[in-house]
């Protein structure tokens, strides 16, 4: 994976601050500053690189956003709604993710549109939490920054 | 054998039910409906990822169909280690079980 491969870059970059550091028996404050700056610092570019990869995947999967049937519909649901979805769900998760929630929605059409939209929101935003959390650990970075962390202090 | 949490049981044990044609909505239906825990679709995908990692499931790819938008659903059934897991595990919950009368243990 692309974010692996920079924070394996990034690991081994830091590595040769620490030698230097270690090497010149820098003293215990002065490694810790140096692991807090290094740890503050990939965090902007975990972003940058996420946020890349979103505009990416939002152009790959613009065609799930508005389905074909979508025109016979009474209503959609919220495009930003599935934006998030789309973003913080696996890739090959996705399609279904979204379909699966589709289901529910023209379920709760009975009840009227907005409500359907609302509880749309709800059931989105109740999702977030878990497969943002699946993302993140497939995706290694705590372990990468604990592992940071870990060679810095020593 | 890998080790499965209760959540993960509960999936299990309901796709072992909805076979062959358990997806995310049935699955998610079917746990409320039997232990009364509403569970997010999110929540439900992210153990299912989990247990597909560990080899406990198997993924399948059906049609698309337009009551869905267009997208396809994804079947999932448990593989023969999905199996041997969930049966330790519930081998396990009869052991703790077994001899016991939760009144009695509720009160002393």
């Amino acid at each position: 994976m692309l974010l692996n491969r920079i924070i394996r870059f990034y690991v081994e970059s830091v590595d040769e601050v620490v030698a230097f550091f270690r090497a010149t028996k820098g003293s215990r404050t002065l490694r810790s500053l140096v692991a807090l700056l290094s740890v503050v610092s990939v965090l902007p570019l975990i972003v940058i690189v996420y946020a890349g990869r979103a505009c990416f995947r939002l152009f790959d999967l613009s065609d799930m956003l508005i389905a074909p049937s979508n025109e016979l519909r009474p209503s959609i649901p919220p495009a930003f709604a599935q934006f998030l979805i789309i973003i913080v769900s696996p890739s090959k998760r996705a399609s279904a993710i979204l379909g699966d929630l589709q289901e529910e929605f023209d379920r709760d059409l009975s009840m009227g549109v907005e409500r359907a939209r609302l509880l749309y929101w709800a059931r989105c935003l109740r999702s977030l939490g878990p497969l943002l959390v699946t993302k993140i650990k497939r995706a290694g970075i705590i372990a990468a920054v604990i592992e940071l962390g870990r060679r810095i202090l020593g | 054998m890998a080790q499965i949490g209760q959540l993960e049981q509960h999936i299990l044990l309901a796709i072992l039910r909805l076979r062959p044609t358990a997806y995310g909505v049935v699955i998610q239906q079917e746990l409320l409906k039997r232990t009364s825990r509403e569970y997010s679709i999110g929540t439900i995908y992210a153990a299912l990822d989990k247990l597909e990692r560990k080899g406990l499931v198997v993924t399948t790819r059906g049609e698309a169909t337009a009551e869905r938008g267009g997208r396809a659903k994804l079947y999932f059934n448990l593989t023969a280690s999905g199996q041997s897991a969930l049966k330790a595990s519930l081998d396990a919950i009869d052991q703790l079980r077994s001899g016991l009368r939760l009144r009695e243990a509720w009160c002393c």
